[in-house]
């Protein structure tokens, strides 16, 4: 039987240390929500307090000091809170300088000690981040590490201590063609509006010109960003940097797939399982396939193969990635998942 | 009168203890941060009336209870069924524990989201049941009833009895 002491105690014992460090730029967001909240029955002005606050807490990092800071959204529009859930994994290099907070880098400025990188912030790292170096002018950098999180579209909040690895997290880089005067007139829209596109929760980290269209890539590719992407931009390429954590344990990175121009083949390893940049570069044109796991039925299959199409993949695309999707997830019925004539029907 | 607490003094001296409570009331680490970083947003805005009162933890862990069990009620932030892998706990060396974690956990799960949050704050934060009823903005008969039946339920929860008697 359980009494009162037995069960204070247990649940002392139960209740581990809290990770280093709460999300600011979330705290900031919250804020601002509320505020606006408040503002429309007071009138009150004090409109740059919140980011006033983001910048003055910064100091209060727990775990290691005035690093592991902030993001300060400055823009009027609360930022909507876009978890899935999900657990995501990234090889790459941290770096946290005197004006950016901690940082995966996709790229990085390559003075030294580095001025700064693009990629995405991180929260929760310990105290002690293995490999860290730090530079005379406070600029910390670390060898790639192993990052497991989550990703709320603005920050990846770690739920693992990173650990040291050998490798960085690659980008597939398929030869899309050269960039027509369409293509990069929308490459420049784009760049005009990364602001607000960061805003929704959708960053976008690098662009290419890709034929009368853009190839860009954004931490994730889910089917929010992608509905976000592509009502603005059309039938853009998306690619995603983050993997999920469950997408990498079922795939292989056995050998790289065959591009050519905008297809892709060659994408099983001898043994038959996917492999890994296939996966990789098919995840941004097939989300709702992706999205299916080894339960789901034909019926679902045949639905998702649909609803992609709906969202811009072409025929070959969206076979390639069933092929992929039912290395990935077991599913023994790929053939039937097309008509006789090997085509995804979805009349 | 105390000198008014800042929020930066605030969030250094409380976040720990609030994000282990939200711990104990979300089941993981990530919506913990959620609940106290909403709970942070909140409160900062109305920082100063706050602090006019003597005890703005208490203020503080009224709202974060206010805010859980509206998550709960919209239903919007419940736990996702998900085929990844879970989260692994941060603290290394911590097998001794982990069957007690393994069993308490799940049955402070099961538990109405009222009487959980009597629970946490009756026998993990120590609080009165006067304190409790501050918290979560009821009578404190309400504080012994939920509580009482809470403790019925972990009595003959049979994860807690099967490893208690398992040591």
């Amino acid at each position: 039987m359980m009494n009162e002491q037995e069960l204070s105690a247990a649940l002392h014992e139960l209740t581990p240390s809290p990770p280093a460090g709460l999300d600011w730029a979330a705290i900031d967001r919250h804020a601002k929500r509320h505020r606006r909240r408040r503002l429309t029955t007071t009138a009150a002005g004090a409109a740059g307090a919140v980011t006033a606050l983001a910048v003055g807490i910064a100091v209060l990092l727990s775990g290691h000091g005035d690093r592991q800071a902030v993001v300060t959204n400055s823009g009027p529009t609360p930022t909507p809170r876009l978890g899935d859930g999900r657990l995501y994994v990234l090889d790459t290099t941290l770096l946290s300088t005197q004006y950016q907070p901690f940082t995966a880098c996709y790229s990085i400025l390559t003075s030294l000690p580095p001025a700064g990188c693009g990629g995405v912030p991180v929260t929760g790292l310990p105290r002690e981040i293995p490999t860290a170096h730090t530079f005379e002018n406070g600029t910390v950098q670390t060898s790639a590490l192993h990052l497991v999180g989550h990703w709320d579209g603005h920050v990846l909040a770690l739920t693992q201590p990173p650990v040291p690895t050998s490798s960085h997290t690659r980008v597939s880089e398929p030869s899309c063609g050269p960039a027509n005067p369409t293509g990069a007139a929308l490459q420049a829209t784009i760049t005009k509006r990364s602001t607000e596109l960061a805003q929704q929760g959708v960053p976008v980290l690098q662009t290419a010109p890709c034929g009368a269209t853009v190839e860009l890539l954004t931490p994730v590719a889910s089917r929010r960003a992608l509905d976000i992407l592509r009502t603005e931009f059309g039938a853009v390429r998306v690619t995603a940097w983050l993997t999920r954590a469950d997408a990498a344990q079922r795939t292989e990175d056995c050998a790289p797939p065959t591009y050519d121009m905008n297809n892709i083949s060659n994408t099983l390893c001898p043994d038959g399982r996917a492999k890994w940049q296939a996966y990789r570069w098919l995840q941004g044109l097939s989300p709702v396939l992706f999205d299916l796991d080894e339960s789901s039925t034909l019926s679902e299959v045949r639905t998702a193969l649909c609803a992609d199409q709906r969202y811009g993949a072409t025929q070959p695309e969206e076979l390639q990635s069933l092929q992929v999707a039912a290395a990935m997830y077991g599913w023994a019925f790929t053939k039937e998942a097309v008509d006789r004539n090997g085509l995804i029907d979805c009349r | 009168m105390a000198e008014p607490v800042s929020f930066h003094d605030f969030v250094a001296l409380r976040s720990s203890a609030l994000l282990r409570s939200a711990w104990l009331l979300t089941g993981d680490w990530a919506s913990a941060q959620d609940l106290v970083q909403e709970t942070l947003g909140r409160v900062w805005v109305r920082w100063d009336r706050i602090t006019r009162r003597d005890a703005p933890d208490a203020y503080v862990r009224r709202v974060m209870m206010t805010t859980w069990l509206g998550w709960r009620r919209r239903r919007s932030h419940d736990e996702l069924p998900v085929g990844e892998l879970p989260e692994r706990p941060l603290s290394a060396g911590a097998h001794e524990i982990s069957e007690l974690r393994s069993s308490l956990l799940p049955a402070l799960r099961s538990l109405p989201p009222r009487q959980r949050a009597v629970v946490v704050l009756r026998y993990f934060e120590d609080l009165t049941e006067a304190q409790v009823a501050e918290a979560l903005g009821c009578a404190v008969g309400t504080v012994k009833s939920q509580c009482a039946r809470a403790l019925a339920q972990l009595r003959v929860d049979p994860r807690l009895t099967d490893s208690r008697t398992h040591p």
